[in-house]
């Protein structure tokens, strides 16, 4: 969808290079610090923000429209009731009659349609930006930290409302700092640092393969396993009394931990070494974020 | 046509309602204190004129920079990627309120003069009508290009107000100045504009307009919102 965008700002790029595809029926989470380029990226796919170079295309099946965005802060007209904010964005999008009432019921706001945008609490104005941004099913959603202001309740809400919205054949896109929102909900991870995609693909796959930390029977034999590991071209980080191997928070499968343990054992079996633990590491979400962000990737 | 469909639900709401009612007590008021020496309610109507015209042209401007301040501009712009069409919607929306608003007016203004003993006739009270629907879809226009240029609801009211109120009457001095478009407008208000110079006058009062109108338009085009 993005091919070679780059925005440029004065003299300085906020995005670089860009191309970037979110899948249709997959929820992406897009991830980065403040100021990586997230923002100025979803900008530059609603059109809000024209490319200084490359293109964006979305393609929209019939009956639908190409593309939806709740970014920053809800547009909506705070002197207006909640319906008549539905029902101009409905007609704005081309949307039938009958979707003002289905989106208010799915987000759970029927019971405050009469009422002003402006009076109703931060939630509630949240879940009618939503609401809005989901009429006319957008083949492309984009959603800026759609979870501010919600109580968990509604978080939790949002999250399987995400994953049907994206069973519907629609690309979402949510843009959140918190990383564990959407674990267990995103299918897949963009992460955007310095304006750069450093990281595009499964969700599982981004916090990557766990170290693992090995020891041997006493510091000596620990101390002959480090080398034996090292003659096989596995790189082995020296704790006090015992070993961490491979990096936490690479991207990359799982399976590579098992890989990796299967050699040592196979290396500390041919060279005679009892080990007394071998055990995994794993890396949390924002230990990899870190490592990916600090050029440790 | 959808942005301009969307517009006009929005701008048929409570807000607008009463700034109608708003003008029309204006209307009222000019009226019922037209000078005894005109002895004509509709004085009173065209008195009143060329200020609810310049109450029109700030509803355009905070209508249209208050969309940029507040963000409602986004799912106009998200909705429909061809600028264009939003922005001459957007402005279609307003001048259609300023038309139906401006018959509302000619309405009123027959039934009150009427009330006040005075039966207009239809050629009298099309002309004030006229004369209003003429003035306040200039400042319409003006209105609208100045907020979308500025994207600012108190800088844009300022530069407008400022100009309507106070540049055009201290860059006029003690001439007549036809060439300047508020002045201009007020002329036509006034009924003081016969009928072989009304092609020359509007045209001195919407060139100008238009003008900033396509300035407005070639920018919302090109420029980034990121609000």
């Amino acid at each position: 969808m993005l091919r070679g965008v780059t925005k440029k700002f004065r003299a300085t790029a906020a995005v670089a290079s860009l191309n970037w595809a979110p899948k249709r029926g997959q929820v992406t989470a897009l991830v980065g610090l403040n100021g990586a380029g997230k923002s100025t990226a979803m900008r530059v796919m609603t059109g809000l923000v024209k490319p200084t170079e490359g293109s964006v295309t979305v393609v929209a099946g019939p009956g639908r429209r190409a593309l939806s965005a709740m970014i920053e802060t809800p547009g909506l007209f705070t002197g207006m009731s909640v319906r008549r904010n539905l029902d101009i964005h409905r007609v704005l999008t081309g949307a039938p009659v009958r979707e003002t009432d289905q989106v208010a019921e799915l987000l759970q706001i029927s019971d405050v349609m009469g009422k002003r945008v402006g009076a109703l609490s931060q939630g509630y104005r949240q879940r009618v930006a939503i609401a809005v941004a989901l009429l006319g099913s957008p083949a492309v959603l984009l959603l800026d930290e759609p979870t501010n202001a919600l109580d968990p309740d509604a978080i939790l809400r949002l999250r399987r409302l995400i994953r049907e919205v994206a069973q519907r054949d629609t690309a979402v896109v949510v843009s959140t700092h918190q990383l564990r929102e959407l674990e267990g909900t995103a299918d897949a991870l963009t992460l955007i640092h310095a304006g750069r995609i450093r990281y595009d693909g499964p969700f599982a796959d981004f916090v990557g393969a766990p170290s693992l930390r090995v020891r041997a029977l006493d510091d000596a034999a620990t101390s002959s396993l480090a080398e034996a590991i090292e003659a096989e071209g596995v790189r082995v980080e020296r704790m006090a009394g015992s070993l961490r191997i491979g990096a936490a928070g690479a991207p990359g499968p799982a399976g590579v931990a098992d890989l990796l343990a299967a050699l040592i054992f196979g290396v500390a079996a041919r060279n005679g070494i009892k080990l007394v633990e071998l055990g995994h590491e794993a890396p949390t979400l924002e230990e990899a974020f870190h490592a990916a962000t600090s050029g440790e990737f | 046509m959808t942005t301009y469909r969307a517009e006009l639900l929005r701008s048929l709401g409570r807000g607008t309602f009463w700034f109608l009612g708003a003008c029309l007590g204006l209307f009222v008021f000019g009226m019922l204190h037209a000078k005894p020496q005109h002895h004509m309610p509709l004085y009173g109507f065209r008195q009143a004129s060329i200020l609810v015209a310049t109450l029109v042209m700030g509803r355009a401007v905070t209508i249209a920079a208050g969309d940029f301040s507040s963000g409602t501009i986004r799912p106009w712009l998200i909705s429909t990627p061809r600028r264009g069409a939003v922005h001459l919607g957007k402005l279609a929306a307003s001048l259609t309120i300023t038309v139906g608003f401006c018959v509302i007016a000619g309405g009123l203004g027959f039934v009150t003069s009427a009330a006040l003993g005075t039966v207009p006739t239809i050629a009298d009270i099309s002309s004030v009508a006229g004369d209003l629907l003429l003035a306040s879809a200039a400042f319409t226009v003006f209105g609208h290009g100045v907020g979308v240029l500025i994207r600012n609801v108190p800088v844009a009211l300022t530069v407008t107000l400022g100009w309507i109120l106070a540049g055009e009457h201290l860059l006029a001095g003690n001439s007549s100045s036809p060439w300047l478009p508020g002045l201009v407008a007020q002329k036509i208000t006034q009924g003081k504009v016969a009928g072989s110079q009304y092609a020359g006058a509007l045209t001195h009062i919407f060139v100008p307009f238009l003008v900033i109108e396509a300035a407005a338009l070639v920018l919302f085009a090109r420029r980034d919102v990121n609000n």
